[in-house]
């Protein structure tokens, strides 16, 4: 190999990195199933205004209570609820609520714990065992115990649940940031940006972020599709969400009462859950593979 | 008087399938191994030694390793038409392996006086009981030149050269008829490899085996073998005894290059021969001779015709260069049996 | 080794007071009233003085957190429940085993489903087996266990009638609160036995095994999967955490009078001493876990345990391979 061949692929190795790890990550059909998934429910949220408005969705309707589901007239597809509300309505409206906590109480963990995590890894020291020490006692505690804790003390709804699911996974980012970044630091070029005058903050933002975003990529899909979960679990114990605000969740909760009788009530928000977290966890398997060919099994 | 055949290898076929590619690792050979003689089978990396060992032990992997045609006779019955329970008697038994990475090749969370009882209790014909096989694996680590005090301890307690005469007492455990040897000192320093060479050279004599040696390494040929046969991209390109290979005046031109690589000790030299080029890749084998891309010697007739057989006494030859000897008109390969 | 173990279990010690000054802070936060959210709206002013008085919220912050702490560490004692006015253990006594009967109960079951599938999912790669073993656990990676309870319920409640489902009154009635809290577990641990055991499985003693003549059922069970215990065993310890959380909603679904009523309760209530006491309760339980799993450790895999001997003995010297 020449020279000149040696060097070119570098040089367009930004752009390409990205367009590699969607070629191999297209491969997979799974990934690219719950990628499906994931952009109809993303769609739904987004454009929720145009099926129905944000006040139909919590106003009553006794004449129109216990609709079956059904494609006829109404059209009431997911059937009506116990307050009459219209079941799909309510979903579309769930998804937002669900999808923004996965997201905003990731990136919040990520961006946190990651932050901690990076310093902790790169001052060491005092530093390094103030914050592990304090991440160590985090995360002695079980994780939705933690949540409830916080919720217990803030008190429930949309803000603190996000808070206290933020919260409970610090630690997991702390951690893994702080091993990808320990591992950094050692490489030479860490060095050579400091041997030319780079100030911390700089090599932390310019250096040692962006390569260490491929574990905390996957770890956030993964955590995300967590976080829909316990925000469902802790809205159905009536600690997250509260009714009659629509939340997958609390949904449930109240159509456990009527469960015996009509049972689409609790068929319908729970596969709602299980799609949402399986997709997103589906695309954290498709980019780990993607990313990392040799971990595939 | 001559020994009688333990192995004949016939016109054997080995090829790797996955999803993507089908490597062609060997391609047709035959060979023949005597009782208590140590064959050499010597080769660069990735000319298929190691699977025609598998292979004999039908250890291929089981998803992508294929035997698609040839036959293995060991004592006269054919390895690749055993059942499970045959193979099973068969492996460890009568034939056994010693590998090349004695880092990997104990497990790491069995004391090792158990791992040589195991084999010793999966081969127990003659009936021994706890204790006596517990004496035997005494007796086997010291024959090895471990103290049987060290039988409870564990793989990461031993060194390399230690655990490679660990790897060699449950080879050696139930006496086999055949030592398949894998470039058992590869992965050694040279001062152990010589100790541990010394070792499998005493115990081969001490319990009358015969070794299929597998090797890279010229000088191993010239220390432990009586018959060698040089390998290349899946197959046998010349083959004869330890004395046909060193001092006669034929080889194969590649044979020619791997002696070329050697520094040779009372001659002066700025720097050693080398063969030109890369192993074919075994996904797609240039036609005729496979050798030809590399050869100093190449003809026309190499790119397209794949070479016949040359035969002078014992040592065989596979090389254009040679032409066909009288008497060998049959398929080229299958003459290596001889 | 011993040492060791010691070591690691003073070692709790410190980690519980710290988790204690965590959830105490976390909890002192409140801007809630208690007295308030206890007497209701309509009681008057004085009365909820007086009794947010009575559970010493007028005094500084760092002076309750020391109160608390003395009265945990000279008399163990974690106050009294703000609701019952009865020491929080009281509750805690009767409802805790339950609790962690149906836990140590779930883990089980997780281990009885994950392991051996994983295992068949591994030995026989790319089978309709493992093909099938494979959807199920990513499926249920993505069921929440509440709903996977009300579902359950609902086949086996109701439409075969065939398990009772609320309480835990008879053996039967175990049957669909374990099996909700051990199917998506069990899917985790099917999936990290799966993936260790593929690796196992390729490793050079594997092939020794087989070189020296065992049967391949021993292959696998006694060279391959011993070997893969190890990150088998921590996913059991962490499925363990959680569900030692998770019981806390399955409860709920299958109205079990375990600890995770009056925690939600008692989390509704604002009654922080009892808040506090199951959080710690919990934390004291799961390190307790952590701790045996490193003992497993050293169990399963000799060069944890001399890695063990060796911090015993000089904690400060690094060691060298």
């Amino acid at each position: 190999m020449t020279r000149v061949e040696a060097i070119k692929p570098k040089r367009r190795k930004k752009q390409s990195q990205i367009a590699l790890v969607w070629h191999q990550y297209k491969k997979s059909k799974t990934a690219m199933f719950g990628l499906g998934v994931l952009s109809v429910f993303v769609l739904l949220a987004v454009f929720a205004g145009f099926f129905a408005s944000p006040e139909s969705v919590i106003a009553t309707n006794q004449k129109a209570r216990f609709i079956p589901p059904s494609w006829g007239r109404g059209p009431h597809i997911f059937g009506t609820d116990e307050y009459g509300r219209d079941v799909f309505a309510r979903i579309i409206y769930g998804s937002r609520v669900s999808l923004s906590i996965g997201i905003i109480s990731t990136s919040c963990a990520a961006v946190i714990g990651g932050l901690l995590g990076a310093a902790a890894a790169y001052y060491g020291g005092t530093v390094d065992s103030i914050v592990m020490r304090f991440m160590d006692v985090i995360s002695s505690i079980p994780q939705i115990l933690l949540a409830m804790a916080v919720v217990a003390a803030l008190g429930a709804n949309m803000t603190n649940l996000l808070i206290a699911l933020t919260v409970s996974s610090i630690a997991t980012y702390a951690r893994l940031v702080r091993s990808t970044v320990l591992t950094l630091v050692e490489q030479d070029f860490i060095e050579a940006a400091r041997a030319c005058g780079s100030s911390d903050l700089r090599i932390i933002v310019k250096h040692i972020i962006p390569n260490s975003l491929s574990p905390i990529i996957c770890q956030m899909a993964f955590s995300s599709s967590r976080m829909i979960l316990t925000a469902a679990s802790m809205s159905y114990l009536g600690l997250g969400i509260q009714p009659p605000n629509p939340e997958w969740g609390s949904m449930l909760a109240s159509a456990k009462t009527y469960m015996w009788t009509y049972p689409y009530l609790i068929t319908v928000p729970g596969v709602c859950i299980v799609l949402a977290a399986l997709s997103i966890t589906l695309i954290g398997d498709g980019i780990r593979d993607a990313v990392d060919p040799r971990l595939k099994d | 008087m001559v020994a009688k055949e333990l192995l004949r290898v016939e016109d054997l076929y080995v090829m790797y399938k996955t999803d993507m590619e089908e490597v062609h690792a060997v391609n047709g050979i035959s060979f023949t191994i005597r009782e208590q003689e140590t064959l050499g089978l010597v080769g660069e990396t990735g000319a298929g030694k190691t699977s025609t060992a598998l292979a004999i032990l039908r250890l291929l992997p089981d998803r992508t390793g294929r035997i698609p045609s040839g036959n293995i006779w060991f004592q006269g019955k054919n390895i690749l038409e055993m059942d499970h329970e045959e193979l099973r008697r068969l492996r460890g038994g009568d034939i056994a392996m010693i590998f090349q990475d004695p880092m990997t090749s104990l497990n790491p969370v069995i004391p090792v006086g158990q791992q040589i009882a195991e084999a010793l209790l999966l081969h127990n014909e003659e009936g021994l009981t706890r204790e006596q096989i517990e004496d035997r694996v005494d007796e086997i680590l010291e024959l090895v030149g471990i103290p049987s005090s060290r039988k409870n301890e564990y793989p990461h307690q031993f060194s390399g050269g230690m655990k490679q005469r660990v790897v060699i007492a449950i080879a050696l455990s139930c006496n086999p008829r055949l030592l398949i040897a894998d470039e058992p000192t590869t992965a050694l320093d040279v001062t152990i490899q010589a100790q541990v060479l010394a070792l499998i050279n005493e115990l081969k004599e001490k319990l009358k085996t015969a070794v299929l040696m597998i090797t890279h390494d010229l000088g191993i040929i010239a220390e432990t073998c009586d018959k060698v046969a040089v390998m290349y991209a899946g197959e046998i390109i010349e083959y004869g005894t330890v004395e046909d290979i060193f001092e006669a005046d034929k080889h194969h031109p590649y044979t020619i290059g791997l002696f070329g690589a050697i520094p040779k000790i009372h001659e002066e030299t700025d720097r050693l021969e080398q063969i030109e080029g890369l192993m074919p890749d075994p996904t797609d084998l240039p036609p005729g001779c496979k050798f030809h891309p590399r050869c100093k010697h190449c003809m026309p007739v190499c790119r397209e015709k794949e070479p016949p057989v040359f035969q002078e006494g014992d040592h065989l030859l596979k090389c254009h260069l040679f032409g066909n000897s009288s008497g060998c008109e049959r398929n080229g390969t299958s003459c290596l049996s001889l | 080794m011993h040492r060791y173990i010691l070591k690691r279990l003073l070692l709790v010690v410190p980690t519980m007071l710290s988790v204690i000054i965590l959830v105490f802070t976390i909890m002192a936060v409140t801007p809630g009233d208690p007295g308030r959210m206890i007497l209701g709206s309509s009681a008057p002013q004085s009365a909820v003085d007086a009794l947010n008085r009575e559970f010493g919220l007028h005094e500084p912050f760092l002076t309750r957190l020391g109160k608390y702490l003395w009265n945990v560490l000279t008399r163990f004692d974690f106050g009294e429940s703000w609701r019952t006015r009865q020491s929080v253990f009281k509750e805690i006594k009767v409802r805790f085993p339950i609790t962690l009967r149906l836990s140590v109960l779930a883990i089980m079951g997780q281990v009885l489903i994950g392991i051996p599938l994983g295992i068949i999912a591994a030995v026989k790669q790319y089978s309709t087996t493992d093909f099938f073993a494979t959807v199920f656990a990513m499926m249920m990676g993505a069921v929440p266990g509440f709903w996977l309870g009300l579902m359950l319920m609902l086949l086996f409640g109701v439409k075969l009638a065939l398990l009772p489902t609320a309480g835990l009154s008879t053996a039967a009635h175990y049957v669909l609160p374990v099996l909700t809290m051990a199917l998506p577990g069990g899917s985790g641990l099917l999936k990290i036995t799966r993936s260790t055991m593929l690796d196992c499985i390729r490793q050079d003693y594997v092939r020794t095994a087989r070189a020296k003549g065992a049967a391949e059922k021993a292959v696998i069970l006694h060279h391959a999967l011993r070997n893969a215990l190890l990150p088998i065993v921590t996913v059991v310890g962490i499925n363990f955490a959680f569900s030692l959380g998770g019981s806390v909603v399955i409860e709920n679904v299958f109205s079990i009078p375990g600890i995770g009523a009056i925690l939600v309760d008692s989390i509704k209530k604002k009654d922080v001493p009892q808040v506090m006491a199951i959080v710690i309760i919990f934390s004291v339980t799961y390190c307790l876990v952590m701790v045996l799993l490193d003992i497993v450790y050293a169990l399963l895999d000799p060069r944890v345990k001399a890695q063990y001997a060796e911090a015993g003995k000089r904690k400060a010297k690094v060691k060298t391979a």
